[in-house]
């Protein structure tokens, strides 16, 4: 209404209507989010200090700490609400850890799909120490951090760089070599060598990766760029000594390989391989499998069995030891094309030596649901990310002498955010 | 004065629909309650003032909702407007037909950019002033504003940064 005239007074006066003004403001302001919960003090024993849990919806994400008893150490040390002076890009809900455990007194968190970011913060305080970009001009998406010295690492970078040229190290699909404690990016390893007499569509496409012996070994899952076609997946050794290939170990047959893992005495590695991805979204089970080779001179094949043994879906992205002759990895359900689950996620624990399988977890309603698989197998301790159940947990198994998991408990790693878990590594 | 409540079905969220790659889906509902009010007045044919404010209370009603947060993302629960103009008309000496000078306040409550609500976008606070002036029996109009004079830092609707302090004329012309 505008008309003219004279003000007309409210009946509990001009200073009412300031003071209801200003308390109508300040309450309708939204709460701030939930504070970090800080770092933990407990030292590190022989299997490390325990486990790091990212729970995301995929829009923000939440960082908690659990010790390997299960007990949470801290619900909330980092989240996409943690404002600091360091902290120049705040964090995505996209957020990662390494495959290889982290056991110096800073962790790193990967920010990966159009962040590009590693984050490094101190355990022991919980404050962000320092950051670097890993993107060089464009959107690299890293997958895996491994750091062999104070003052060297490894980040594998999954996506190409289209236009590269433009600044130094701007290859993508590649592996990056940076100095944490400047931080700085100082060399990079161009894995197109390790696809050579290939179809040029396909790219090396880095993920996942773990360190023995003075060497690396890079897991290639080798999609096209729009992933709908891809070469058979190998796995790149590189010598760090040198930062040069030495080796090619192509998996024969095995597409869409995305999940990798070191056995407790280093002398073996698994592959989980999700097969070609098609245009619904899901897998096919021909060429996925699960892989065992074992170290040495040069990887060599000790047993595979075919995704088909598994039922109708392919391995998912995280497997673990949870002995030396025992696996635990998870499978990939799919969604139907009304969107509900046409085939569930699961976890499985197969023995390398006898094949035998057994099921551990199903999820109920939602595929992609179950996330990580993490083992200390030197603590006999499993854990499984669940984004599911009862609104998210991680699941505690331990490992019996015979390699089975017994004694499930279920972990509810925060209470104040309630994002689900879907992603584990090890501290 | 206006009130209104606002219920809706198929609210988007993401699920994870592949290794990898997430996309929106219709899995949930909410609710928005709010209430509207717009009033203005002039005194002494010198002073104008206007107010808009409008509150929101925008909730996420999903069953089997996650995140500890329930508020919507991206959505003020409080955005207030008042204006204040001082003007003079008819001072034909000058050929003005109108003359004034006004400031336009906006405060927009904090809020938040995920449904989690661990991202809040700040409570913002913006003053612009404007002065115009009519002449020629309104066939000539001159506009000078600054916008944003507090140089305050601003967000849009979604979170991006909008431009500090800036400076803004227009005239025009009509003929009939």
């Amino acid at each position: 209404m505008v008309g003219s005239g004279a003000w007309i007074s409210p009946p509990w006066g001009r200073s009412g209507v300031v003071v209801a003004a200003l308390l109508l403001g300040a309450g309708c302001n939204v709460p701030d989010p939930p504070g970090s919960t800080g770092g933990v003090n407990t030292s590190a024993g022989v299997c490390g200090r325990g486990v790091t849990v990212v729970s995301t919806d995929f829009q923000s994400a939440n960082v908690s700490l659990v010790d390997l008893d299960g007990a949470v150490l801290s619900s909330s040390i980092l989240s996409s609400g943690t404002t600091s002076p360091v902290l120049s890009a705040p964090l995505s809900g996209d957020l990662v850890f390494p495959t290889m455990p982290q056991r110096s007194d800073r962790m790193v968190v990967l920010d990966r799909f159009m962040v590009s970011v590693l984050t490094w913060v101190d355990v022991e305080s919980g404050e962000v120490s320092s950051q670097l970009s890993v993107a060089t001009g464009f959107s690299a998406n890293p997958q895996d951090y491994v750091e062999v010295a104070p003052d060297k690492a490894y980040i594998s970078r999954l996506d190409p760089n289209l236009d590269a040229g433009a600044e130094p190290f701007d290859g993508g699909s590649d592996v990056l070599i940076v100095d944490p404690s400047a931080p700085a990016i100082t060399g990079r390893i161009e894995l197109s060598p390790a696809l050579a007499g290939e179809d040029p569509a396909h790219l090396p496409r880095p993920n996942r990766m773990v360190m023995a012996d003075r060497k690396l070994y890079v897991l290639l899952s080798a999609y096209s760029l729009d992933f709908m076609s891809s070469a058979e997946s190998r796995i790149v050794t590189v010598d760090l000594d040198t930062d040069t290939i030495v080796d090619v170990t192509v998996l024969q047959g095995m597409h869409g390989c995305g999940a990798l893992a070191l056995s407790p005495s280093g002398d073996r590695l698994a592959v989980g391989c999700s097969g070609t991805l098609a245009a619904s979204g899901a897998s096919t089970l021909a060429d996925a499998g699960v892989v065992v080779l074992s170290r040495g001179e040069s990887l060599a094949e000790v047993t595979r069995r075919p995704a088909g043994d598994f039922g109708q879906a392919p391995p998912g992205l995280s497997i673990a030891f949870a002995t030396e002759d025992d696996l635990v990895f998870t499978t990939m359900g799919s969604f139907g094309g009304d969107g509900d689950q046409a085939a569930d996620d699961s976890v499985l624990s197969m023995s390398i030596e006898t094949g035998d399988v057994e099921v551990l977890l199903r999820s109920a309603d939602a595929p992609f649901s179950i996330g990580d698989v993490q083992c200390a197998a030197g603590c006999s301790a499993c854990f499984i990310a669940d984004a599911e159940t009862q609104g998210g947990v991680v699941h505690r198994f331990d490992v019996d002498a015979g390699g089975a998991l017994v004694n499930p408990t279920q972990i509810v790693v925060d209470t104040a955010i309630r994002l689900p878990p879907r992603y584990l590594g090890r501290f | 004065m206006f009130g209104f409540s606002r219920f809706a079905s198929n609210l988007i969220a993401f699920r994870r629909s592949s290794f990898g790659a997430a996309r929106p889906f219709n899995v949930g509902s909410a609710r928005l309650l709010g209430l509207e009010v717009a009033a203005g007045a002039s005194v002494w044919s010198t002073v104008r003032a206007e107010l808009a404010l409008s509150t929101l209370d925008p909730r996420n009603t999903t069953e089997g909702r996650g995140p500890g947060n329930d508020i919507l993302p991206f959505q003020s629960r409080l955005v207030v407007a008042p204006l204040l103009e001082f003007y003079r008309e008819g001072l034909r000496r000058f050929a003005i037909d109108r003359l004034s000078l006004g400031a336009r306040f906006l405060y927009r409550s904090s809020r938040v950019a995920d449904p989690a609500g661990l991202v809040v976008l700040p409570e913002q606070r913006s003053l612009d002033l404007e002065l115009s002036v009519l002449l020629w029996q309104k066939r000539i109009a001159g506009r000078f504003r600054v916008a944003n004079a507090l140089d305050t830092k601003n967000l849009d609707a979604v979170g991006l940064p909008l431009q500090g302090r800036s400076f803004h004329g227009s005239l025009e012309v009509w003929s009939w």
